[in-house]
């Protein structure tokens, strides 16, 4: 997978991202750009002139667009200090479920109105000056645009969720240099964010001015001509026609005159952007804050808090009296169904980047690594043994336990596979997730955790290395693995995640601001 | 009169005059005095030695082994170097005090460290 780089970056970014399709038009790559060589328009990126005419090397539009493989891993850096990872949710200090106080922001946004209540107070307290969002357009409401807020009165335009492409860091770019703001809170799905933490990594010169990101939980995004076309021609609903999209276990589309159809999003997976179907991250996993709708629960949005900055402007807003805030463990099914849809589009991703390797059709240079690690990365995880990395105080459960108390332990503790450990202190199974979600909600007061569990379980002995266990984990493709004793294989040791390998790939990573 | 009543004045106030070099006045913030180049953030895409309108800086080799050349004799400190820079590896500091008899050695050389 080894490329050389070119001098001059746009000869590789046409290469390997635009010419295959791949380029989501954030517009991160014009923003950075010194020589101000690429500019989108008409939903396109243009390159204006051949800038190799003015600068001898630059590396910049490569390394700072979210589908390439440069600084990937520092990216992670911004987030790393936070005390809990997971897999699914990524690095986190808090998950809650918080709604905006106003009623009227809720109305507008058709779910918690947290971002635009924290924007706000943001504003209002002057931790930001400006904010850079996304609004629809006024001709064709479910299309997107950047926009630059710069007082409330230009947030309350913006406040919805949608799912179409939008140049946010384009905006973020002129807001910059255009406007020169100093303090700007930058929203974006998690490939913007990824775009944001890249220039953060690279120290561009724009990125003094950021100073905090939200993220928005994202499944995909759809390509404006091939949805609208799959819904003329299966549906018989006009692009001008749609009023608004919302998600919750499908899409729903409602009419300018007031007709709902309900897709499921397998029937649409084929028209969402290319590289949207090769994405692992649900949550944007380096964002300050992510926000996201809490289905079933149509007026509270779910809100991972990763940094100490995002902590920051979380806790003033609550204390200023702008947002409720509750437990998500009051809520088992909004963090089940939540959990799911992570898993649903991590499964959907690694199915694309397995079908494109073996037809040999191109796949983005970031996720080439999907499923496949670097050699000093083989080397690092085969010199760990197995009994040094295992996480040894296991949260264990009762086989007499009912589904409905594992899901609520789920939901608090939010790890996604506890061992059964009987009253002889005896390993006699597992139970993940996926084993909870097959129960319907009816039966999970009855159902009990061995009538599910897997009894036929996968281990290690503690000597074993960190590489056979990363390769057992891909083998059997499960996300846990059981450390047990070589001598008595009923007694549980410890466990291994396959979120604890990926961290310790990148532990030297130190918080970069 | 008035001539007169300011001379007076000034007779009992504090002299205006700076007396340089023993004396020197507050350099204000923004002042652009040499610049420098700090070569750990700088990526050798050669844009200040393209931008400098004196061409006053020379970029020897390019990416990320590319050494930089200034020639204070000819600089004119506006500072589009520092503004053109992508990653911020330039800046204009306040030394002012830069004459020199020869030309020759009114040169700033930044080299890689290995």
């Amino acid at each position: 997978m080894k490329v050389s780089r070119e001098l001059i970056a746009y000869n590789d970014l046409k290469k390997l991202v635009i010419e295959p399709g791949f380029c989501i038009l954030c517009g991160a790559c014009e923003a950075a750009c010194p020589v101000h060589a690429l500019k989108i328009e008409h939903d396109e990126l243009h390159y204006l002139f051949d800038c190799s005419n003015h600068v001898e090397f630059c590396p910049i539009c490569y390394d700072v667009c979210p589908f390439t493989e440069a600084l990937l891993l520092e990216t992670l850096g911004f987030v790393t200090d936070a005390p809990n990872r997971r897999e699914s949710i990524g690095y986190y200090r808090k998950i809650v479920l918080a709604q905006a106080r106003d009623e009227k922001l809720r109305e507008l946004s058709h779910s918690g109105g947290v971002v635009a209540a924290l924007l706000l107070h943001g504003i209002k307290t002057d931790f930001i000056d400006s904010a850079v969002v996304s609004e629809s357009e006024e001709e064709a409401p479910i299309r997107l645009r950047p926009s630059i807020s710069l007082v409330p009165d230009d947030l309350l335009s913006a406040v919805d969720c949608k799912y179409f492409p939008s140049a946010v860091a384009k905006a973020f770019g002129k807001a910059v240099h255009e406007y020169g703001k100093l303090e700007i809170a930058f929203v974006g799905t998690p490939c913007h964010v990824r775009a944001i933490r890249k220039l953060e990594a690279w120290e561009h010169k724009i990125i003094n001015s950021l100073k905090i990101v939200i993220g928005l939980i994202c499944l995909w995004s759809f390509s404006y001509p091939e949805l609208t076309k799959f819904l003329r021609e299966n549906h018989n609903i006009e692009a001008d026609d749609i009023k608004r999209i919302d998600l919750d276990r499908k899409y729903r589309i409602l009419t300018k005159d007031n007709r709902e159809i309900a897709i499921s999003p397998s029937e649409v997976r084929d028209h969402t952007l290319n590289s949207c179907r090769m994405c692992q991250d649900f949550t944007a996993e380096l964002a300050d804050i992510s926000v996201g709708g809490a289905h079933p629960l149509t007026d509270w949005s779910i809100v991972i808090i990763r940094t100490e900055e995002g902590e920051r402007l979380f806790n003033d807003a609550v204390k200023a009296g702008v947002l409720n805030v509750k437990s998500i463990e009051e809520e088992p099914e909004v963090y089940r169904h939540f959990v799911e849809m992570a898993i649903l589009k991590r499964q959907y991703a690694i199915e694309e980047v397995e079908r494109r390797k073996r037809n040999n059709e191109p796949i983005p240079p970031a996720f080439m690594r999907t499923t496949e690690l670097l050699p000093r990365e083989e080397s690092l995880l085969s010199m760990l043994k197995a009994e040094q990395i295992m996480t040894r105080d296991v949260m264990t459960i009762s086989p007499e336990a009912t589904v409905e108390e594992i899901l609520s332990i789920m939901t608090k503790h939010h790890h996604m596979g506890y061992p059964l450990v009987n009253e002889k202190n005896e390993l006699v199974g597992i139970v993940t997730f996926e084993d909870v979600s097959k129960v319907p909600a009816s039966k999970r007061a009855e159902t009990l955790a061995k009538e599910i569990a897997h009894k036929k379980l996968i281990t290690v002995n503690p000597e074993a290395s960190a590489m056979e266990v990363y390769e057992k984990m891909s083998k059997h493709k499960i996300g846990r693995i059981l450390v047990v004793d070589k001598e008595d294989p009923k007694k549980l040791l410890g466990i291994i995640t396959k979120t604890d390998i990926l961290h310790i790939l990148r532990w030297p990573m130190k918080r970069k601001r | 009169m008035a001539i007169i009543k300011e001379a007076l004045r000034q007779l009992f106030s504090r002299p205006a005059t700076v007396r340089y070099p023993f004396e020197r006045m507050a350099v204000p913030e923004g002042f652009r005095g040499r610049p420098v180049w700090d070569m750990h953030r700088c990526i050798g895409c050669g844009l200040c030695s393209r931008v400098c309108p004196s061409g006053a800086i020379e970029m020897i080799g390019k990416g990320l082994e590319a050494e930089i050349i200034h020639y204070v004799d000819r600089c004119m400190f506006c500072g589009q170097c520092a503004e053109s820079c992508p990653r911020n590896a330039i800046t204009m500091t306040k030394e002012y005090e830069l004459a020199d008899y020869s030309r020759k050695k009114m040169v700033y050389e930044y080299k890689r460290s290995t």
